[in-house]
């Protein structure tokens, strides 16, 4: 793949998967992106506020929260500082992402069984279309 | 989750409450008219048994007063004009003998009670005398004597006469009282069968309101059940995907990672399809055993054809590998169609992912095109293509063209069964022609949307 070596852009992943989270980071890091790891919804808001990131990866189906209540939870910590671009990623079924994301406009989804270059070409349609 | 299987059961219990209220309900008008016939029975029968009273009383009555009434006459005529006894002798034997066969009939007719009966024997008693006290008088010697003796039978006849009147009004008043106590009679069954319905009114209440507790009961205990159910299914596929996730992962990665080997790369090509072909085979184990349980819930919508079938092409691309073939798409934008978003990925995966499986080389190519009021979309193939003899049977669960194709592609043979079922659920149809060795094409028709994008 060509590399056009684009500005470098942040983005934040959140997974309470270790595994799974050093891999999505290692993968889009391999692709020349500057990611910041996260492995829990909770100490979010300073991340938000230090790297202002251009997209979050969320983890839905993390221990306690459903996607509705991580993008809740993220707002409430943001505070005043928008919010990224939403990615949920997940290895849910498809169904119950689609419909988060219509009641969420603006945001996407990426199944986690799609695997990594999904999820690199939705972070990047993502970073084209700030 | 969304997909929660609750939607059908309401309309299951509220079926099950309707048919509850239904069928007591049912019992109780059964049993109303049931009464009411009985009831109606009854009061025709007490009618029945008032009129034969009534006539009976009649006919006792008139018999009486003619009989006493001949009799004074007679009586009267002997006494009044003496040198006419000897030829009124034969009138008079016949008039006693009439009256004796009018209290014959009399004791014949059927007494209505107690008073009637007794009356009637004093009727009897008398007359007889009566007769007795005349043929004796008309024998004596002496016409004095029995003139004496008739005056007093003539005095005994008035008294009789009276007593005949008495008796009558007597048995009147006991023949109200008897109505009285029929009349009574019918209120109390009456009354009887308020209180019957009413009784079974409260009863089919009472277990009707039981029955609608207990099925409500069950209703939440399914409901519960059911939810378990699919929050059980929703953490299992979690945790079947997970892991493989990470494999096909850590294959992903090695396949970008610089150092690595060209033999490396090609084995972490086929870890990361292996994976793939692992997922998608639990998708369709889950999805099989929802669409069993029927439990699959649809959300139909105007949905763009083209962002459909470019997901899934994208999705499938990776299953070419190292294949001499080339997946074309042809599909013109802003075609809508109505339909599940997420089901006919689900079908286009399936459909689209059979055709490279099955195809060595040439090419697999997408169309879609609106024709007559519907949304065709085509997924053909340059592959093995179906034997007829199997034709009619691939939409079957577990099926796959035959032994021979198992073994070598694998699989489970539920994708495509899973493709007609949620097709048709979408109020659409599939349908596929093919020639053994030179390809297969599947088609899917789905209503098309209403109003063309913009």
């Amino acid at each position: 793949m060509a590399s056009q070596s684009p500005p470098p852009r942040t983005v934040l992943l959140v997974d309470d998967n270790a595994v799974l989270l050093k891999q999505a980071e290692a993968y889009l890091t391999q692709k020349g992106i500057h990611v910041v790891s996260h492995t829990s919804p909770f100490g979010v808001g300073p991340l938000l506020n230090q790297h202002k990131p251009d997209v979050a990866v969320l983890d839905v189906m993390m221990p306690g929260l459903d996607g509705e209540q991580v993008l809740q939870f993220l707002q409430k910590q943001a505070g005043s500082t928008p919010l990224p671009a939403i990615i949920f990623y997940s290895a849910m079924a498809e169904e119950p992402l689609y419909q988060l994301c219509k009641r969420y406009p603006g945001t996407a989804y990426v199944l986690k069984s799609d695997g990594l270059p999904a999820l690199h070409a939705a972070v990047r349609r993502r970073l084209r279309t700030p | 989750m969304k997909q929660e299987p609750g939607a059908s059961a309401p309309r299951a219990s509220s079926r099950a409450r309707v048919l509850l209220l239904a069928v007591p309900a049912a019992a109780l008008v059964a049993a109303a008219g049931l009464l009411w016939s009985v009831t109606a029975t009854i009061s025709a029968e007490i009618g029945r048994e008032l009129a034969e009273e009534r006539t009976h009383l009649a006919r006792v009555q008139s018999l009486e007063r003619a009989a006493a009434t001949a009799h004074q006459a007679v009586l009267r005529q002997w006494l009044a004009d003496p040198g006419e006894r000897a030829a009124q002798r034969d009138e008079i034997v016949e008039s006693t003998q009439r009256l004796r066969r009018a209290m014959g009939e009399l004791g014949q007719l059927t007494p209505l009670d107690e008073v009637e009966r007794a009356a009637s024997a004093r009727l009897l008693v008398s007359s007889a005398m009566l007769g007795n006290q005349l043929l004796q008088a008309m024998l004596a010697v002496d016409p004095g004597a029995a003139a004496g003796e008739l005056q007093l039978a003539v005095d005994a006849l008035d008294a009789h006469a009276r007593a005949v009147t008495a008796v009558t009004a007597d048995a009147g008043s006991s023949t109200d009282a008897h109505l009285a106590l029929l009349r009574g009679r019918q209120v109390l069954i009456q009354v009887a069968f308020i209180v019957i319905a009413l009784s079974i009114l409260f009863i089919a209440a009472g277990l009707s309101r039981r029955q609608l507790r207990a099925s409500e009961e069950m209703r939440r205990v399914q409901e519960h059940a059911a939810r378990q159910r699919a929050q059980f299914f929703a953490n299992m596929s979690h945790e079947l995907r997970t892991p493989l996730v990470a494999i096909r992962g850590f294959a992903s990665m090695i396949g970008i990672e610089p150092t690595a080997g060209g033999p490396v790369k090609d084995h972490a090509q086929h870890i990361e399809s292996q994976a793939h072909d692992l997922l998608g085979i639990i998708n369709n184990i889950l999805d099989s055993a929802k669409l069993e349980a029927g439990r699959v819930e649809l959300s139909v919508e105007d949905i763009d054809v083209a962002e459909v079938l470019e997901r899934c092409v994208q999705r499938c691309r990776g299953l070419i590998g190292d294949k001499a073939l080339e997946l074309v798409s042809d599909v013109p934008e802003g075609l809508r169609a109505r339909a599940d978003f997420v089901k006919l990925q689900q079908v286009f995966t399936n459909l689209i992912g059979n055709a490279i499986k099955f195809t060595e080389q040439g090419s697999v190519s997408v169309r879609a095109r609106a024709a007559a009021g519907v949304v065709e979309i085509e997924v053909a193939d340059t592959g093995i293509g179906i034997e007829p003899a199997v034709l009619e049977q691939i939409w079957e669960p577990f099926h796959q063209g035959s032994g021979d194709v198992d073994r070598r592609f694998g699989g489970t043979g539920l994708g495509l069964s899973i493709v007609h079922s949620l097709v048709e659920m979408m109020g659409g149809g599939v349908r596929v022609r093919s020639t053994p060795g030179s390809g297969s094409t599947f088609t899917v028709t789905l209503p098309i949307a209403g109003e063309p994008v913009s």
